[in-house]
């Protein structure tokens, strides 16, 4: 993803979820969410077995 | 009786005030003493209770004196991490945010219960700022120091807790560990740690960081002071819904069995590659001592630790939204920026992290069918100094702060109980490692640790 | 007359502290400045009864290596009216079983806070 879709992407999102980022916070901001992405491709290529449930199981 | 200038240990303290060898009372102000001498240099404490602590210790004198028992932790004196609730203080977890909350109206659960069993608290310890940190360098409390290199950090996010009781301000500490956060400082400061299985002690008044991966647990000198403390803090507690309804499963009594043909593998691949010379010859040695000699294989490490990755960025900034929201400036710029990225990640990543969770724990359990405990570092490399911005695994740099819990991330991830033993080499600083026992089998890994102890193989590493 | 004033309490916290402070460093010079500067003042100690400054001053002199470390506990200051105010303590000395404590009278004079007279003692047997 290129800085620019990033920088817009990140300004979509934190107006979807309500949270007002200041500038001064933004690149550092864009250099964890960059991160997490990076992270996220790790879980993402992990083939799961449709039987794999979620860890946390809801006993009401 | 004239105490020792060595540090005590809770099992020796506790023996002593028992059999009235010393009061409960000279304990603590000998603690409290030491930690006036020695905090201002190290930070490790945030608050000291020194009226609460004469007051817990003047009552087990008076328990001794009237004939009452005073418990399994008679006078034993610790500190908390400042997440834990103490009665009539505020919570303030590393934050200056929580300093608006008001203050706790009972102490935490665990504190009740070392109480309990007549332990003496001393105070709350340092941290990173809600717990997101493998170093504790607070924005706000400033940095918590190594007790073995004053130019290095003492690891976090229980920098406090490990260096206090690397430092012998207190005999034993209580902390909490979500990614490495009791393991990364216990390896930095050279002493015992013990995260337990998911869900086995109750994190009732215990601040939250992430409700998926938050821990508690002790840490101490000694095996055994860890045994004897894990086994007052045993026990259900239906406040904290992730705590398991489970029995108390004593360790102590155990303990100086070690049983006989246990199979012990050393983790190859990422915990191999993610580790320094320093750490693959600490594992080494902790191999020799137990005369294992096999390699395990445990597939998916990476993801798993990627897994954990996503899942505290999401969840920890859930937590704090509102916060994030109206105050931002006023969170740790360290953990701030970490926060407000995470409050914006995908659903389909974090689902999907919860997803590698399950599937890594099915990975570990068929590797525990072929072995009864796994090794690895606990951290890449021993303790690094402040302000340190990378750090270098096999020619390639890492970013220091995140990289401090590669090796211990992939496993808190599933909830593994692991003891984090000290290993020290003559005039090099210490490195933990950690001895990994399948779900609910804390006793088993604590067995080790105290053999380990028993034949020198690790110790808690002496402070000047 | 007013007890507990905030302001004159506040005064005399810190008078009080100051006073701690020097005990601990072994300030003499500071300890002997916080005692009312007259034949008249009195300091009772757990192993000797002091009249007058020039005794007491000679008392801190001749004490090699000064009070021992101590915790204060259960601290109760009282201030009356403007110029007067009782301060008791609760200690733990390092190295000992028995607790302490420590009565002052602080009085304000033309030169400040100063302490008129005082008791030290451990906590023994009695009824």
């Amino acid at each position: 993803m290129s800085d620019e879709d990033l920088d817009l992407l990140i300004a979509g999102l934190a107006v979807a979820t309500g949270l007002p980022l200041d500038p001064a916070h933004r690149a550092g901001v864009a250099a964890n969410f960059g991160r997490l992405l990076a992270q996220a491709d790790l879980v993402m290529a992990v083939p799961l077995p449709p039987e794999t449930e979620p860890a946390p199981i809801f006993r009401p | 009786m004239s105490l020792p200038d060595a540090p005590m240990g809770a099992a020796a303290i506790a023996g002593a005030v028992r059999s009235r060898t010393v009061t409960a009372t000279r304990v603590a102000t000998d603690a409290l003493l030491r930690i006036e001498a020695r905090n201002e240099a190290l930070n490790t404490y945030t608050s000291v209770l020194a009226e609460r602590a004469l007051a817990e210790a003047h009552a087990v004198d008076a328990a001794m004196a009237d004939g009452t028992n005073p418990g399994a932790l008679a006078g034993v004196p610790y500190g908390v991490k400042s997440l834990f609730d103490v009665a009539g203080l505020c919570t303030r977890a590393g934050s200056i945010i929580n300093g608006d909350l008001p203050p706790a109206r009972q102490d935490a659960v665990l504190i009740r219960r070392m109480a309990r069993h007549g332990a003496v608290l001393l105070g709350t310890q340092t941290m990173d700022e809600y717990a997101y940190g493998f170093t504790t360098e607070n924005a706000h409390d400033g940095t918590t120091r190594n007790p073995h290199d004053a130019s290095r950090v003492a690891g976090g996010s229980s920098g406090g807790s490990a260096a206090s009781v690397a430092a012998g301000l207190g005999a034993v500490a209580l902390a909490s560990d979500t990614n490495g956060s009791i393991r990364v400082p216990a390896s930095f400061c050279g002493v015992f740690g013990l995260k337990p299985t998911y869900g086995r002690l109750p994190r009732t008044g215990a601040f939250p960081f992430v409700f998926d991966l938050d821990h508690v647990g002790p840490l101490a000198r000694t095996a055994e002071d860890l045994a004897l403390v894990y086994d007052a803090l045993q026990g259900a507690d239906a406040s904290d819904p992730a705590c398991a309804l489970r029995a108390v499963e004593p360790a102590l009594p155990p303990l100086a069995k070690f049983p006989s043909g246990l199979r012990v593998g050393v983790l190859d691949g990422w915990f191999r590659d993610k580790a320094n010379d320093d750490a693959r010859a600490a594992v080494g040695q902790v191999a020799d001592a137990l005369g294992a000699r096999a390699l395990a294989s445990l597939p998916g490490a990476e993801a798993a630790r990627a897994s954990a990755f996503l899942i505290t960025a999401a969840q920890g900034a859930n937590l704090h939204l509102a916060n994030l929201r109206a105050r931002a400036s006023d969170f740790d710029p360290a953990t701030r920026d970490r926060l407000l990225a995470g409050a914006l990640l995908p659903a389909a990543f974090v689902l999907q992290a919860q997803r590698v969770r399950r599937w890594f724990s099915e990975q570990a359990a068929e590797v525990f069918r072929s072995f009864d405990i796994l090794l690895a570092p606990a951290t890449p490399c021993t303790a690094t100094r402040i302000g340190q911005e990378t750090l270098a695994l096999d020619g390639v740099s890492y970013p220091v702060r995140p990289s401090l819990g590669l090796l211990t991330q992939p496993l808190s991830c599933i909830g593994l109980p692991i003891v984090c033993v000290p290993v020290c080499r003559a005039g090099a600083l210490p490195i933990g490692v950690q001895i990994i026992a399948p779900p609910w089998r804390e006793a088993l890994a604590l067995q080790v640790a105290a053999h380990l102890e028993r034949i020198g193989a690790v110790r808690a590493a002496s402070v000047a | 007359m007013r007890i507990n004033d905030p302001a004159v309490l506040a005064e005399v916290h810190e008078a009080f502290a100051h006073y701690e402070k020097s005990l601990m460093d072994n300030d003499i010079e500071a300890l002997n400045a916080l005692f009312w500067n007259s034949p008249l003042v009195i300091r009772f100690g757990p192993g000797q009864n002091l009249y007058g400054i020039e005794a007491i001053a000679a008392f801190r002199t001749a004490r090699v290596g000064g009070s021992p470390r101590r915790l204060l506990f259960n601290t109760v200051i009282t201030s009356f009216g403007r110029d007067f105010a009782t301060a008791n303590t609760e200690f733990q000395r390092e190295g000992a079983d028995a607790p302490g404590r420590q009565s002052q009278s602080w009085v304000r004079l033309a030169e400040g806070w100063r302490i008129a007279a005082a008791h030290v003692s451990l906590l023994g047997v009695g009824n």
